[in-house]
């Protein structure tokens, strides 16, 4: 498979940190669509999705759902 | 009894400028994103800063990523994670640049997974993260490196003292050990875990 030697760098492309010469075929194959790729980036996606969303859950300042949407108004 | 809206419904009301949806789906996620963004960064109120450019981002590009029919949730903790390590890391003198990545992302076609997917892992994920308490510490310490604090694989071998070859060699493992375990977990490999 012509794609297979990037298999173990979706996941670093997803959270931007390969170098650019590793990042480069990756963009390339997503920009034209390469069925492979898309596949294997949307399975790394379920893997950082399980990562990042692991953390302990944190309710926020009350008063700042109410700045957002007033900040809406301005966008 | 009226059945709580889902996410999807939210972000197809988000897209009409609906503000109770996006005021709906910020009491769903906000806890989850809060917590993330505070383990990346020390400031609490650039925390606060940094989850309120997550929603108006939503408000912003809700039409796009709509289009695509995946997971809001996936471009939320991704988001929420880039703009987290890149204030940390301008903080620190370092190159910022996991948010562009995110932005092209986001105009690029569909790669993010489907909700339907997504809810999967969040219903297996008791399961998957006691797999993935059996990755090797000096994987799992280098993984949080990357993960929580953006480093590159370079910037890593410096904070370790180890060679870039081996760090990456390592990182690289640990993914693939967490990559192999999901596929078990979700079905879509039948692996000896």
């Amino acid at each position: 498979m012509e794609c297979q030697y990037l298999d173990d760098v979706y996941e670093l492309f997803l959270l931007g940190l390969l170098k650019p010469k590793e990042s480069a075929p990756v963009k390339e194959h997503v920009e034209r669509g390469c069925p492979y790729c898309m596949d294997h980036l949307r399975e790394a996606a379920q893997s950082v999705y399980f990562l990042l969303s692991g953390s302990k859950s944190h309710t926020p300042p009350h008063q700042l759902k109410a700045e957002i949407l007033r900040s809406l108004h301005r966008k | 009894m009226a059945q709580e809206p889902t996410v999807r419904q939210l972000l197809a009301g988000i897209t009409q400028h609906d503000e109770s949806a996006l005021g709906h789906l910020y009491d769903m996620e906000s806890p989850g994103l809060y917590g993330l963004i505070t383990e990346i960064v020390s400031d609490g109120k650039a925390a606060q800063e940094i989850l309120k450019e997550v929603f108006i981002g939503l408000w912003r590009d809700a039409k796009r990523i709509e289009a695509r029919e995946g997971s809001v949730r996936v471009w939320l903790v991704l988001e929420a994670r880039a703009r987290a390590v890149d204030w940390q890391r301008s903080k620190e003198g370092l190159r910022a640049t996991a948010h562009s990545r995110v932005q092209w992302l986001t105009k690029s076609d569909s790669w993010t997974p489907r909700p339907a997917d997504i809810e999967w892992v969040d219903k297996r994920r008791h399961l998957l993260e006691k797999l993935v308490r059996r990755l090797p510490k000096p994987q799992s310490e280098l993984l949080t490196l990357a993960i929580m604090k953006g480093f590159t694989e370079t910037e890593i071998a410096r904070q370790v003292e180890q060679p870039p070859g081996r760090v990456e060699h390592e990182l690289r493992a640990g993914l693939r050990f967490l990559r192999h375990r999901l596929r078990a977990v979700m079905g879509t490999w039948s692996a000896n875990i």
